[in-house]
Formats: structure tokens, sequence, C-alpha cells
């Protein structure tokens, strides 16, 4: 009953951040001037409406991405930005301005998207050789390879002169987003369907491969499946708006310790907090220095830096326990 | 018995070649700079520097064009971080070493070149002891602390640079030059406000921190100056705020241009596709000024005059 109250009041947060994400900026728009002033109601449709759908978009990517990864690696600190599968996406936005600095967004998000999927079935193959009695070791060695590829991407910029461009790139917000910047996240939507019907192939996989196989599910065909989605959800993510860490790891594991670890139940609670937290750090960042702002992903940053270590000293105290 | 002999040889020796080594460069630098030296105020304190150097390591970018105007020729350049326009012979010329860019400089490569005198500062005011063990080194560089801020600044700079190679007429024609563009611009601008921006990575921010300097003796009030107007880096700018604030004017630095393929305007394309920027008077009136995309690695006295001369055209053209 308590939980249900929980998750309940936390849906009814959101729509309240949803809400305010519509009606917080710089430009003049309220209840108010929406009904009386074309002028606001036309600025609310190129600016407020876009961002806050991408907001509500990123979101969803991320924190299903967390899911579909705890699932596949079965480990509860993996997500796109412990696994390296964003520092892949970058290593592709770079390439792709490197090789064809004037494609579209569009091929640049296949590009970004192709990288993402290989880095990530690179993280799978590395895991499979190495013993995962160690809960710790998984997202370390994520982490690790996505440092290498970090550097690598640093080192290729810095080489041919795109610092800036991906330093600009990396902090990514929201604040940039308006009408005709962020329409490509509607991919993720797609995705988020997906993932909910195969739910129950996920939660067999988070089983471990031996018990999945026997009760007849194609785990390999599975673990490709979800590395696809996560790849395509985190490779367009990374292109209309950059980094957004941590998001992932929180919120599925709040979830589960509210609800167990059946995917198809969870994952709508997931993405209504994944939205939630996202449009808070946003919000955040959207007034404390008005009319600049701070990304969305700093903050979140800085949040789940501290809920990491959070989950890990619980972990050591189940483990001691 | 024998032992403790062959340190005090060794000693011996030491001393005996140290002073050798020491009279050897005593000698070497008199019969050099057999012309005058010219004390020169630095951002570290006076320095004393030869008259007329001939070999010359120019790191701080903001000189090189009067450099070039004084015919000299650098014997080593930091080539990643200079215009890649304007200075494609300096860049492409093999006897002009490379130390590379202030992040990692290769000061090797600065003994390697023996200069006489190194023109430091600004990117690499913090080697200025390393390369002070070199060679003479001056730290003259534009500087926003520095007194008057970076346009008198610049002006300081280019009259030091004229004391050193003796060229003092010709450092007071281009700083003639610049006080007239300048001048010229301040009397354009009547209290105008503006909108800096920094166009990187396909993002319109704030530019107020990279740009600010040029509307210090202008008559132009930024819109997002004060409060956290002038964080900068990366945080970011909505374009409804840039909307909301309809500043009357807009200057932009291209970063994106200076990265990408000569010509390109990427900026240009970004603004132009900005919905939310119709309806301010810098879009209706098409009150929008490019600057010179490198601006950003060029800074020097030349670049502001250019851009003064820039601005007064815009402004009297919309007046």
């Amino acid at each position: 009953m308590h939980r249900r109250t929980a998750l309940l009041g936390s849906a009814v947060v959101t729509a309240a951040l949803v809400a305010a994400s519509l009606l917080v900026g710089e430009f003049d728009i309220s209840l108010g001037t929406l009904l009386t002033d074309p002028v606001a109601r036309e600025m609310f449709l190129i600016s407020r409406v876009p961002r806050t759908l991408s907001l509500i978009f990123a979101g969803v990517a991320m924190a299903v991405s967390g899911v579909v990864m705890q699932m596949i690696t079965q480990n509860k600190f993996v997500e796109p930005t412990t696994a390296g599968t964003s520092q892949w996406a970058g290593l592709g936005i770079l390439a792709a301005l490197l090789l064809a600095p004037n494609l579209g967004p569009m091929p640049k998000m296949l590009i970004a998207t192709a990288f993402a999927f290989v880095g990530t079935m690179l993280f799978v193959g590395v895991l499979r050789r190495i013993s995962l009695e160690q809960q710790l070791v998984v997202p370390l060695v994520g982490i690790m390879l996505g440092a290498v590829v970090g550097a690598i991407t640093t080192f290729l910029a810095g080489t041919f002169d795109l610092l800036q461009s991906m330093s600009a790139w990396r902090s990514g917000g929201f604040s940039g987003i308006v009408r005709g910047f962020y329409e490509p996240l509607w991919a993720v939507v797609v995705i988020a369907v997906l993932v909910y019907l195969l739910a129950h192939r996920f939660t067999v996989a988070g089983l471990g491969k031996d018990l999945a196989t026997t009760v007849g599910l194609n785990y390999d065909a599975t673990v490709v499946l979800g590395v696809a989605m996560v790849a395509v959800c985190t490779g367009v993510t990374s292109v209309v708006v950059g980094f957004i860490p941590f998001l992932g790891l929180i919120v599925p594991n709040i979830v589960s310790m509210v609800l167990g670890d059946d995917v198809r139940r969870n994952l709508p609670w997931v993405a209504v907090l994944g939205v939630g937290l996202l449009l808070a750090c946003d919000l955040i960042g959207r007034t404390v220095v008005a009319p600049m702002e701070i990304p969305a992903s700093v903050i979140l940053g800085a949040l789940g830096a501290a809920v990491f270590v959070l989950l890990l000293v619980r972990q050591r105290r189940h483990v001691l326990a | 018995m024998k032992t403790p002999k062959t340190p005090i040889l060794a000693l011996l020796a030491t001393v005996i070649t140290v002073s050798a080594l020491a009279s050897c460069s005593t000698d070497d630098t008199t019969s050099a700079d057999s012309a005058t030296t010219v004390s020169i105020d630095t951002a570290t304190g006076p320095v004393e520097v030869p008259q007329n150097p001939q070999r010359v390591v120019a790191l701080d970018n903001t000189s090189l064009e009067t450099l070039r105007a004084f015919g000299v020729e650098p014997v080593a350049l930091p080539k990643p971080i200079m215009p890649y326009e304007g200075f494609e012979d300096w860049i492409d010329d093999d006897a002009i070493l490379d130390v590379g860019t202030h992040r990692e400089p290769n000061l090797e490569i600065v003994n390697e070149a023996e200069p006489d005198l190194i023109i430091g500062g600004y990117r690499f005011s913090e080697y200025t002891d390393e390369l002070g063990r070199i060679a003479p080194t001056l730290d003259i560089a534009p500087s926003d602390d520095a007194e008057g801020g970076y346009v008198e600044s610049l002006k300081r700079q280019t009259a030091s640079l004229g004391v050193v190679f003796d060229r003092e007429e010709q450092a007071a024609e281009i700083i003639a030059a610049l006080d007239a563009a300048e001048d010229n611009a301040a009397e354009r601008t009547t209290g105008q406000s503006v909108f800096l921006s920094v166009v990187s990575g396909g993002k319109i921010d704030n530019g107020a921190g990279r740009i600010g300097r040029i509307i210090e003796p202008l008559n132009l009030r930024d819109v997002f100056a004060g409060e956290a107007g002038d964080v900068h880096g990366d945080s970011g700018l909505a374009p409804e705020a840039v909307a909301a604030a309809n500043p009357d004017w807009m200057i932009v630095l291209d970063r994106d241009a200076a990265a990408g393929e000569p010509g390109a305007a990427p900026a240009k394309s970004v603004i132009d596709a900005q919905e939310a920027f119709a309806r301010t008077t810098f879009a209706s009136e098409d009150q929008i000024v490019y600057l010179d995309p490198y601006f950003y690695t060029r800074e020097s006295i030349q670049a502001y005059a250019e851009t003064y001369e820039q601005l007064a055209d815009a402004f009297s053209n919309a007046s």
C-alpha cells in the first residue's frame, strides 16, 4: 500500500514538473498570456513544448536503457555512461564531424548509434570473459573502457582542433532545444514501446544465461537486441542533447528496490521517475543562474555520483551481512 | 686513500668546466648583442632585452601581426593555435619551428631555436619563468586585468614592440589606426543594446567572456551584462532568453567557421534557422555583425582596428 502511494506520488510530482517545465523560462509565458497573446503562444510552441518533450524522451531513453543493460549484464551498476556506450556514441559523433562535417543530424545519429552498438557489444564481450562474481568489477570495466574511448576522442578532437565543438557538445543540455532540433528523439518512444513489449524476455535474461536458456529463451539474440535498442537510445540522445550521466543507474535501482525485478511491471515507473528526475535537474539548471543555464547533465552528474556511492555502500553492507 | 681523491678531482673538473662555460656564454652574449639593450615594462616588471633581436620566438599570438608589419620573421611559433588565414607562409615554412599549443608547449623546441628574445605571455604566461631561463622573455600581452582594460593594453604592447624592434614610428601609426577606428565606432554607437554571442558546436551561447572586451570603449550595452550574464563557458543560453531580452544588435563570433572548412559560415545558418529570433529587433532589422572567424586566434591590435571599422560601418548604415 505504501509502495503504491509512493509511486503514485512520484507520478503526480512528475506531472507537476512537466507543467513547470512548460511555464518556466525567460520569455513571458503564463496561462494568461497563452490565452490572450499570439506571440507567447508562438514561443510556447517554438521553445517550451519541444524542450519539455525532449526532456521527457531523453529521460525515458536513459532510464529504460539502464534497465535493459542491467538485465543483460545482470549487474545493478551498469548504464550507458558506466558501460562506455555514451563515450562510444561520442566517438561516433567526432568521427562524423571529422569525416563528413556537413552531414545532417540524421546520418550523424546513425553513425553515433553504430559506434554505441559496437562499443557496447565489446563491453558485453569482455564481461563474458571475466568472472562476474565481483559485482563491482563490471562497472569498473565499463568505466575503464569508457575512459579509454573518451581519451581517444579527446586526443583526436585536440589533434583536429575540434576540442571546442566536442566540449560544447559533451556538456550537453537542453538550453538550445527548440522546434526543429529535437524531433529525432521521437525514435526513443518507439524503442520504449518495444522494450515494454519484450520486457519478459529481459526479465528472463536477467536470470543469467544458463537459466534463461533452460526456459527456452534465445539468450544471445536477446542480448544483441537489447544492446541494439540501448545503442539507438544512447546514440540519438547523445547527438541531440549530449551525455546524461547516471540517470539510467539511479532510477532503475530505486524502482527495483521498491518493486522487485519484473521488467514489465517496473518499466512504466522507471520511465516516470526518469522523466521526473531529469525535469527536476533541468528546472534547477534553468533557474539558478538565469538568464544563463547550467546543463541538466551537470546537476545530474553531481547528484548521480552521490547516489552511486550510496548504492555502492549499500551493496557492501549486503555483502558483509 | 685513492677513493676520496676522485670526487675532489671530479669536483675540480666540474668547477673548471662550469666557469669555462660561464665565461663562454658571457662572451657570446656580449658579442652577439654588441648593440644596445632596452628596458621594457612587462606584466612581471621591467625586463632588459636586446634591441633588434635577430632570433625571435613569438608565442603570444596577439603580437604576430605587428611583428609581420615590422618585417620580423620568428624562428619558432605555436603553429596549432595561430590563425590559419593570413599566416600560411609561416605555418608551412618548415624552417620555422613549431612549439605546439599552450596546453603542452615543447620548450625543448624553444631552446633549440636559440632565441635572442622570446615574446611570451598571454596563453603562455604560466611558462614565463621557464622561458626566462632560455632567453630574455617579454610578457607584454594585452590583458583584461591591465590598467585601462584589454584594448588599452593592446596599444601599450604595440608601443613596446616598437621600442624593441626600433620601429617606434610604425608602432605609433598602428596605434593611431586603432584609435581612429575606435573613436569612429564609439561615435556611431549611441547606447544600443547588444547580444554578444559565440556560436560553437552549433550552439548559440553568451560570448561576453570572450568578446566582451570589444565593446569596452564603445557606447553599447550588453543585454546580459552583470549578474549571471557574465558566466561563460559551458553554461547554456536558451534562444527564448535572447528573444526575451530583444537586443537591438547581435555581434557573433563564429567558432565553428574557424575550425571548419574555409568560406563556411555555420553560425549564420544556425542563427537564420532560429525561429525564436524571428520577432527580435536584431533579426528583423538584420542588425547582426559577424566577426572575422579568426578573431579569436588573432585578437591583435589589427583585428580590433578592423572590427571597429566593421562596427562603425554597420552602425552608420543602420542609422
